[in-house]
């Protein structure tokens, strides 16, 4: 991907919209308990005043960059990206390990992973062995499926 | 003494003997492969550590930052490419001296240099932290806000070349920070009318979604393979005259490392290079530094590791932190109940001591771990594949943001923090000061509440002794970014 202004404008926009919604929405805020206290609106409010300024700083002096990802990278980018979505949205439905083999299946797919063997013996050693480290020796709180439940 | 003693006590277990030892070798890998830097390593794991102690925990985390640190530099000096950001100075004589066939040699003074230099900042970290923790007893609302104010406006102007994003990111940390109950009112902002949010963003997630996950959509883009052979390893033994040669570089750059990481944002990152330049300027035959010159490495290793016990100073004395790693660590003390500050030195002397001492053991340990296996380190961090090494550090981000409530809707947060920290990287936005506008947005807000109440609204206590002095070191701050700024934009 070239680099262009274009990715700062573009952020600078972004940035000075979030900005004018922010002092915006400060203005539902109730008012101050004690004259002298500067109220729960006041920072936000300096702060939207600070963030659009520096938008607009950016905007008008803009540098070079490359925003998005090369044509050959988008793909697993955003590959990943959803599949890390679907994994959060499914995970306490179906549990960690079942998930987790499936999820670490595709990620590898996405990074070019192509022989089978790798695919399933890989996801299914790893998820087993995060599962025991994490979820039974350390007792950190994972999502219980039915695999779950039996192993415990 | 009896602080001394009650860290000791605390520090002297197996327990937090096998996790300092656990962090060092985790940090080392880590930390040599590209990509993984110290901060994604500890961001990462810091959730495993809820259910440990808080100094068996602080162990943990801290032996991956030293072990992470001082590794950075092994991809540095064989494939001139730095593990983490503190170790891109050492590239610049350690990779010369591979180049030269003096790959060993460099990697020994690179231990041994990292190990002086995280030593000797140890030791002035376990002075000087005291101290200045008595000092801050006395801080007040006043003196808080004008210390986030000038911890942010370092941050912004150190962190990038670009200060106008600097600035960008530090206020959008803060704006982020504002989410949830006000500290005064407790009136719930920014929040939609969600329970999620009502207790704001929380902090692990973001940490880990901007570091580790936005690096991992990195990897996936780039999906490049590590190759750190080919490099012919030459035998090399330390004599006592080759390490007389380098004592002077190393010592002069552990002080510069230490000072220039008690400076907040700073850390072991801007640390190499400004021992690095310094130590360019007061040696003799100077002519040879980028040349391979072995002292330019055993200066930038040294500071880069006393950095990490600097980074430490502001941290635990004022609860602000001194660079990256040191925010996470932030987060490691707070989610045992404790806050970092002056009072957690009278409040628990057995972490806050235990931590220097055990700091200063986990940098003995790395010094044997370091020498004993060079070669075998640079054969694991060749074995790791990987393909394999960025999924797995996604499954271990969703399972650190689902561990802090058993809450999906952390990991969603995690998530986006990914997104926004890869288009962050990809426009030239520095990531950390955002991150430290999180912590620092509560510290600034209800200090600066608190401080226009207790002065009826009146600004009269700007011209207090301690809040004039950091209005005046902002001001300085700010306006010698500005010009450097406007300096560059005119050539």
């Amino acid at each position: 991907m070239d680099k262009s202004h274009l990715g700062d404008r573009v952020v600078a926009g972004i940035l000075l919209a979030l900005a004018v919604g922010m002092f915006l929405y400060t203005l539902t805020f109730p008012g101050t308990l004690q004259p002298t206290d500067p109220g729960t609106a006041a920072f936000p409010r300096i702060l939207a005043v600070a963030l659009a300024a520096l938008a607009v700083v950016l905007l008008l002096r803009p540098s070079e960059v490359a925003l998005l990802p090369e044509r050959s990278g988008a793909f697993p980018v955003v590959g990943i990206v959803v599949l890390t979505a679907i994994y959060a949205a499914v995970l306490p439905i179906l549990g960690f390990l079942i998930l987790t083999i499936v999820y670490l299946a595709g990620a590898l797919l996405l990074m070019k992973v192509r022989k089978v063997v790798y695919l399933v013996l890989v996801p299914v050693v790893l998820s087993f062995a995060l599962f025991g480290l994490f979820g039974l020796l350390l007792e950190v709180p994972l999502p219980y499926g039915l695999p779950e439940r039996i192993l415990t | 003494m009896s602080n001394w003693m009650a860290g000791l006590e605390a520090v002297l277990t197996i327990e937090v003997f096998l996790f300092i030892v656990l962090g060092l070798l985790v940090g080392i890998v880590v930390g040599a492969l590209p990509g993984i830097s110290a901060t994604v390593g500890v961001a990462v794991l810091l959730p495993f550590t809820f259910t440990l102690e808080p100094l068996t925990g602080m162990m943990l985390l801290l032996g991956i930052y030293g072990g992470a640190v001082y590794a950075g530099s092994i991809p540095a000096i064989l494939i001139r490419a730095p593990g983490t950001p503190a170790s891109a100075a050492s590239v610049m004589d350690g990779h010369e001296m591979t180049k030269n066939g003096e790959a060993s040699q460099a990697l020994t003074i690179s231990v041994i240099a990292s190990c002086v230099g995280g030593l000797l900042g140890v030791i002035a970290l376990g002075l000087f932290a005291p101290a200045l923790a008595g000092f801050a007893l006395s801080f007040g609302p006043a003196e808080y806000f004008m210390l986030a104010v000038l911890a942010l406006t370092v941050v912004a102007s150190v962190a990038e070349n670009n200060l106008i994003k600097g600035l960008l990111s530090g206020v959008l940390g803060f704006s982020i920070a504002m989410i949830g109950f006000d500290t005064i009112q407790a009136y719930p902002r920014f929040t939609f009318g969600t329970t999620d949010l009502a207790a704001g963003i929380q902090f692990i997630p973001v940490m880990i979604g901007l570091f580790a996950v936005s690096e991992a959509f990195l990897q996936f883009e780039n999906r490049q393979n590590i190759s750190l052979t080919g490099r012919v390893m030459e035998r090399f033994r330390p004599t006592f005259a080759w390490m007389k040669k380098l004592a002077p570089s190393s010592l002069l750059s552990s002080v510069i490392g230490f000072v220039v990481g008690v400076i907040p944002g700073t850390g072991g990152d801007i640390a190499s290079f400004v021992a690095y330049n310094e130590s360019k300027r007061f040696a003799r035959g100077e002519k040879h530094f980028g040349e391979g010159d072995p002292r330019g490495v055993s200066s930038a290793e040294a500071a880069k590791n006393a950095g990490t016990a600097g980074a430490l100073v502001p941290m635990l004395t004022l609860g602000i932190p001194g660079d990256v790693t040191s925010a996470i660590l932030i987060g490691a003390i707070t989610v045992h109940g404790l806050r970092p500050g002056p009072a957690l030195f009278t409040g628990s002397p057995d972490l806050v001591y235990g931590i220097f001492i055990g700091f200063f053991i986990a940098y003995l340990l790395l010094l044997i771990i370091g020498l004993a296996g060079i070669k075998v380190w640079v054969k694991t961090i060749q074995a790791v594949p990987t393909q394999y090494l960025w999924p797995t550090v996604m499954v271990l981000s969703v399972i650190g943001a689902y561990a802090l409530r058993a809450n999906p809707f952390d990991v969603f947060v995690m998530l986006f923090f990914g997104v926004v920290g890869y288009f962050m990287i990809k426009g030239g936005f520095p990531v950390a000061p955002l991150i430290i506008g999180i912590i620092l947005g509560p510290i600034a807000e209800s200090g600066y509440r608190r401080t226009m109440l207790i002065n009826d609204g009146s600004f009269a206590w700007l011209l207090q002794p301690i809040p004039l002095v950091l209005l005046i070191l902002t001001i300085l701050s700010f306006g010698f970014s500005l010009s450097r700024t406007f300096r560059r934009s005119r050539r």
